[in-house]
């Protein structure tokens, strides 16, 4: 009974999977249930608004579990990491914040995923017409593609990653930048990231102290909002001068008229 | 050597024959006549001999260790030693120092002989005494002329001394004070120390020889005296030429100040000119006597004295310098925000050396090489997070209100009804829960949230109640008045309040002036309290400014000019301007938390920043460094921005304006660092989705990329009819403005041309960024759902001007894309040296050997090696003291094993005696008795 009412919710998709993911485990875990197709819809769970919602921290704690496995195929896994960083791109900086180190403690469990962040030149040099071909002009990574099995995500790299490597938030970039670095430490204890939103991370930057003076600015501001009166119309410019300056301050602020 | 057995005196006796000392062939076997006929020295010989035996080794005070294994060519120390003489050499030596030292303790004083010879045994003692005796004759006579004048002449310069007579010296009858230096070189060559003789001699050649000493004295005191009038001459006409000059002072005061006349005369000079000159005239009209005169010259001559003099001041520049300088100071700080930029410490150079000894410390041959560092519990500097403390609040709260609940993790109280099966409004309300957290908080706190939109402080309204319409009156009465004259002097506001006080009457123009005043008055380098006053100025300006924006129009112009005193005052109070600006980001943060948490009641309130907030976002972009990589201001900044722009529903085209505002104000805070804001991205792509026009997107599937996405559409911003506008306009901001101040009509946005201009905007902001970005690899990504989405628009339906413009961004962003994607390589981010696996296999050494220590750890090779010679001196020490006590004890038995002889000797002698005595006495007795009774 209970089952099939979890596995209706399970298939049911978006918040209600998420809550019932977590009884559907502990029928599998201890009730011996076969559950066909359970990593499948996991990873198909992993959709656009997973990293906006505020149920992120408890559906990360049960994929942490449901990933920790060594023994899941790598295809799988590398589905499940390739997926995570696309999802990075677009989700907010405490999201980001787990995704990383999760990320992080995959590729260290399967060390055949390091291909995603480490993809030496010999070995995609031999191409099958024997041309040096060490371009991929196409991610071969299908995003749209729900079978983790099919996705080709092993052949891809983690570009995103790269990306968020120049994050604005400087813990995340600092954060990203762990792929960069070896692969010492043994894996991330992922309770230190799940739990942050945007006010504790602003609380966390507001109620450092700093320790020494603040960084100025050397260039002197002209204006706030860039105005066309603001120039000064005593000199006697020809119209085309003119247009010129006004383009060089409204630079940037092209869309709005002040 | 015999080495055949037998006892040791037959050896001896063998030995002795070999070496000729006794048997045939030695001196006593010779005949007389040999003996004196041959070696004279032969007593000697022999002595040598028996020397040389006693000195060969016997081998039964040899010790040999036995080597078992015997190496060529190899010599081994110790293998032979010869303790016997060891130790008769340790008990010599001590028994020179050790003993000689135990005999004369508890002894002071005692002399030394220092007599000749004394201590030396190889001289007899005539012969002692035969040197001593020449010795001290010849000591008495070195020194027997020492004291005696009479025998020797006393000589100065070789010369004896009686020959010079002392009282007839040319100098000393001429006046001390005014002849230093003055007589004549022939005279000093004649008559001082050591021209007597030359002089002599001169007078022994030459035909002068008559002349007598009293007459070269003369002659010398006549030309002394000629010199002295010559001089008393020379000075009158200097005192005469001086007298001249005082007389012209006057003339020469004009050619010197004439010159000078833009220079304003220090206060000194110019009242003793004045002095003098007033001085001077009445000299020459009344005839003042001359020394009151003098007194004036004087008082005016030691006033010049004690004038500063001016010094040489910097050469004034020319231009270049001072451009090459400018040019120089912008590099080195363009330099130091591209370190900041990349997260480096501007100062320093050493960071690279330090970081790398920072991962040289994580080897995997460390033995800590497992061990993650325990000191990082701020966990990676992303702050605290939501605490168990919170957790339990929040559980506690869901218990109380949804106890039915048997899992526990359900729902929030706010929306388990209606919420539940909407999964996709969990969206807009997700920002709510976060801050639900929060306010739960509160709760705890016993701080009672209840209709918290009417908490939220404003900016500046907290400051100053009155609101902004009061104020557009009071300016506008002001405008009416005529234009009166600026004053010169302000007080420094301290509040806003007394600043509103002091532009009550000033007109919008001269409000920068006024500002420039204060600050020109209150400059930090006039006086220690100013720079209290400006931190308390700075402040009120800002309040000030944001203030006057809501109102209607915003004053721009106005707020232009004042950046940049804003600016200038920054870099006069950085740490209370930085204080200021965080405190007013928390304020916005608090309002923004608020007013999401309000949200589920009431939806009417806009909740993205107001005017004054953008302005303060804006100014602080302009004061602070924005492309740091961390920053105390600007970085939480950016993350308030992003959180509006995530978390705030986009309800209407208000809402739209601000958001593209905020988009655009990220824009040109990353221009520099080109850092990645998901948020902004997020935001644009929404409004696409929103803005496309009717029909474009019917179900949630079809919308491509992976943004985030409410199911609910805009209606209010979906574009309805496209063909009838042709072109789009540039987003006015002064309606936006008044609109947000409360003065416009919300309608405004609501129109086809409004959602035109904003699509437009919209889609130049996505071209900028994606201008921005078209570096970053993971480029196409980012923007493949701009692309898609614009492909989607059904562009017949716009009119052809707009339907270029579309046409151009999306093909820019397929051109950046193409690119992006060829120039894209597989990520080669593992370039490291491999981490070596921990190796067990023993280290060889090359000519090894066992004496020598191989310890690759220098230290603690260098401590082992201190401590085994701290062992071998302290047992040398040991068993030196051990043999000096043994000495001494020797020494004391023998000591006392004499003094017992001694003993036993005196009482055998005194019992013989009194034996003795006592048989005489009984023989005295025996006789006595038989004998003579």
């Amino acid at each position: 009974m209970l089952m099939d009412y979890l596995t209706e919710s399970y298939n049911a998709g978006g918040v209600i999977s998420l809550l019932a993911l977590n009884g559907l485990f502990t029928l599998i875990h201890e009730h011996n249930l076969d559950y066909p197709d359970f990593y499948r819809k996991l990873y198909n769970l992993f959709d656009r608004n997973l990293m906006h919602v505020k149920y992120r921290s408890r559906f990360f704690r049960l994929v942490d579990l449901f990933l920790s496995s060594t023994h899941l195929p790598v295809q799988l896994v590398a589905s499940f990491i390739k997926r995570m960083s696309r999802l990075s791109l677009t989700s907010p900086p405490h999201g980001i914040v787990i995704l990383i180190p999760l990320i992080y403690n995959l590729i260290r469990r399967h060390p055949s995923c390091m291909v995603l962040i480490h993809r030496p030149y010999e070995i995609n040099s031999r191409t099958v017409d024997g041309g040096h071909v060490n371009i991929i002009s196409e991610d071969p990574y299908i995003f749209d593609e729900p079978d983790p099995m099919n996705s080709n995500a092993i052949a891809s790299s983690l570009w995103e990653l790269k990306t968020l490597q120049n994050h604005y938030l400087p813990n995340v970039a600092t954060l990203a930048k762990i792929f960069q670095d070896k692969f010492n430490k043994p894996s991330y204890d992922l309770e230190d990231f799940l739990d942050h939103t945007y006010a504790t991370l602003f609380e966390a930057e507001t109620s450092k102290k700093p320790k020494k003076a603040p960084a100025l600015a050397f260039e002197k501001p002209k204006f706030v909002f860039p105005v066309c009166e603001n120039i000064n119309i005593t000199e006697q410019i020809d119209a085309e001068d003119q247009e010129l300056r006004n383009a060089s301050i409204m630079k940037g602020w092209e869309i709005f008229r002040f | 050597m015999a080495k055949s057995g037998g006892s040791a005196l037959k050896r001896l006796k063998s030995t002795l024959k070999e070496a000729k000392v006794i048997g045939h062939g030695s001196r006593s076997s010779m005949s007389k006549k040999q003996k004196r006929k041959g070696r004279p020295n032969d007593k000697n010989d022999t002595k040598d001999k028996l020397e040389f035996l006693k000195n060969q080794i016997n081998p039964f005070e040899l010790r040999v260790t036995k080597t078992k294994h015997n190496v060529l060519g190899r010599k081994v120390k110790g293998t032979q030693g010869r303790p016997g003489l060891k130790r008769q050499i340790g008990i010599e030596k001590r028994k020179q120092t050790l003993l000689v030292e135990m005999e004369s303790r508890n002894k002071v004083g005692g002399l030394i002989d220092r007599r000749f010879g004394e201590n030396d045994p190889t001289l007899s003692l005539e012969e002692k005494m035969l040197e001593r005796f020449a010795r001290e004759k010849k000591q008495r006579h070195s020194k027997s002329s020492l004291f005696n004048l009479e025998d020797d002449d006393l000589t100065h310069y070789g010369q004896s001394l009686a020959l010079i007579d002392d009282f007839d010296e040319p100098d000393l009858s001429l006046n001390e004070e005014e002849d230093a230096g003055i007589i004549d070189h022939d005279t000093v060559d004649k008559g001082h120390f050591g021209g007597f003789e030359e002089d002599e001699q001169n007078n022994d050649e030459s035909e002068h020889k008559q002349k007598s000493k009293t007459e070269v004295m003369k002659e010398v005191i006549a030309k002394s005296k000629m010199y002295k009038y010559e001089r008393q001459l020379v000075k009158e006409e200097d005192e005469r030429v001086c007298n001249e000059l005082d007389n012209d002072l006057d003339e020469i005061r004009n050619l010197i100040s004439l010159p000078k006349s833009g220079v304003v005369p220090l206060p000194t000079q110019e009242a003793a000119f004045r002095n003098k000159s007033v001085s001077n005239g009445s000299a020459s009209k009344k005839a003042l006597n001359i020394s009151n005169k003098d007194d004036a010259y004087d008082r005016y001559v030691r006033e010049l004295a004690l004038d500063r003099r001016t010094r040489p001041t910097d050469r004034i520049k020319s231009e270049e310098e001072i451009a090459l300088e400018e040019k120089e100071k912008l590099e080195k700080l363009e330099i130091a925000r591209k370190r900041r930029m990349e997260g480096l410490d501007p100062e320093s150079d050493d960071d690279s050396a330090k970081r790398k000894k920072q991962k040289r410390t994580s080897m995997a041959d460390d033995p800590d090489y497992d061990h993650i560092s325990e000191d990082d519990d701020n966990h990676y500097n992303l702050g605290k997070g939501i605490s168990l403390r919170d957790d339990a609040a929040i559980e506690q709260a869901q218990d109380e209100d949804t106890s039915d609940d048997e899992d526990g993790d359900e729902n929030d109280e706010d929306e388990d009804d209606d919420v539940s099966d909407d999964y996709y409004s969990d969206l807009d309300l997700e920002a709510s829960d976060d801050n639900q957290i929060l306010s739960d908080d509160n709760n705890d706190t016993s701080i009672p949230i209840t209709e918290s939109d009417h908490d939220t402080i404003d900016l500046s309204s907290d400051v100053l109640p009155t609101n902004s319409k009061n104020l557009a009156v009071k300016h506008g009465i002001a405008k009416t008045k005529d234009k009166c004259e600026l004053a010169y002097t302000f007080p420094c506001p301290t509040t806003l309040a007394e600043f509103l006080k002091i532009l009550q009457d000033v007109e919008d123009e001269d409000v920068h002036v006024v500002v420039h005043r204060i600050r020109v008055l209150h400059h930090i380098k006039l006086s220690v309290e100013n720079r209290v006053k400006l931190e308390k100025f700075f402040p009120v300006l800002m309040d000030y400014v944001l203030h006057r924006v809501q109102e209607n129009p915003v004053p721009i112009l106005l707020i232009n000019k004042l950046v940049c005193h804003i600016f200038d005052l920054v870099q006069q109070v950085p740490e209370s301007a930085t204080d200021y600006f965080v405190s007013k980001i928390v304020t916005m943060e608090n309002n923004l938390t608020k007013r999401l948490l309000s949200s589920g009641l009431k939806k009417s309130k806009s909740m993205f920043p107001t005017i004054s907030e953008f302005i303060l976002l804006r100014i602080l972009s302009q004061v602070f460094p924005t492309s740091d990589f961390h920053h105390p201001v600007v970085t939480p900044a950016l993350l308030l921005m992003a959180q509006y722009l995530a978390q705030c529903p986009l309800s209407n085209g208000l809402d739209l304006v601000s958001g593209l505002l905020l988009c655009n104000l990220m824009h040109e805070y990353q221009i520099l660092s080109k850092r990645i804001i998901p948020e902004a991205l997020n935001f644009l792509f929404i409004a696409l989705v929103y803005l496309a026009p009717q029909g474009t997107f019917n179900s949630m599937e079809s919308i491509p990329g992976i943004f985030p996405l409410s199911s609910k559409f805009v209606p209010t911003l979906q574009i309805k009819e496209t063909t009838f506008v042709d072109d789009a306009n540039p987003l006015d901001f002064s309606q936006f403005s008044s609109v947000m101040n409360g003065n416009g009509n919300i309608n405004v946005f609501d129109n086809d041309l409004f959602r035109l201009s904003a699509l437009m905007a919209t889609l130049h902001l996505v071209e900028n960024f994606a201008k921005m970005y078209n570096c970053t690899p993971a480029f196409s990504e980012l923007f493949e759902p701009a692309s898609k989405i614009i492909d989607t628009y059904p562009l017949d339906k716009f009119s052809s001007t707009i339907k270029i413009k579309i046409a151009s961004i999306r093909e820019t962003l397929e051109r950046l894309q193409k690119f992006s994607k060829k120039s894209r390589k597989p990520l080669e981010l593992q370039h490291h040296r491999p981490i070596p696996l921990p190796t067990y296999i023993p280290k060889f050494q090359e000519n090894f050997s066992i004496d020598k220590h191989y310890d690759p750890d220098r230290e603690r090779a260098k401590l082992n090696k201190l401590k085994a010679q701290y062992k071998k001196e302290r047992k040398g020490a040991i068993r030196e003291l051990r043999k000096d006590s043994k000495c001494i004890a020797h020494h004391n038995i023998r000591k006392g094993k004499e003094k017992d002889t001694l003993y036993k000797k005196r009482i055998n002698s005194i019992m013989g005696i009194l034996e003795s005595e006592q048989g005489e006495k009984k023989a005295y007795e025996k006789a006595k008795k038989y004998g003579k009774i």
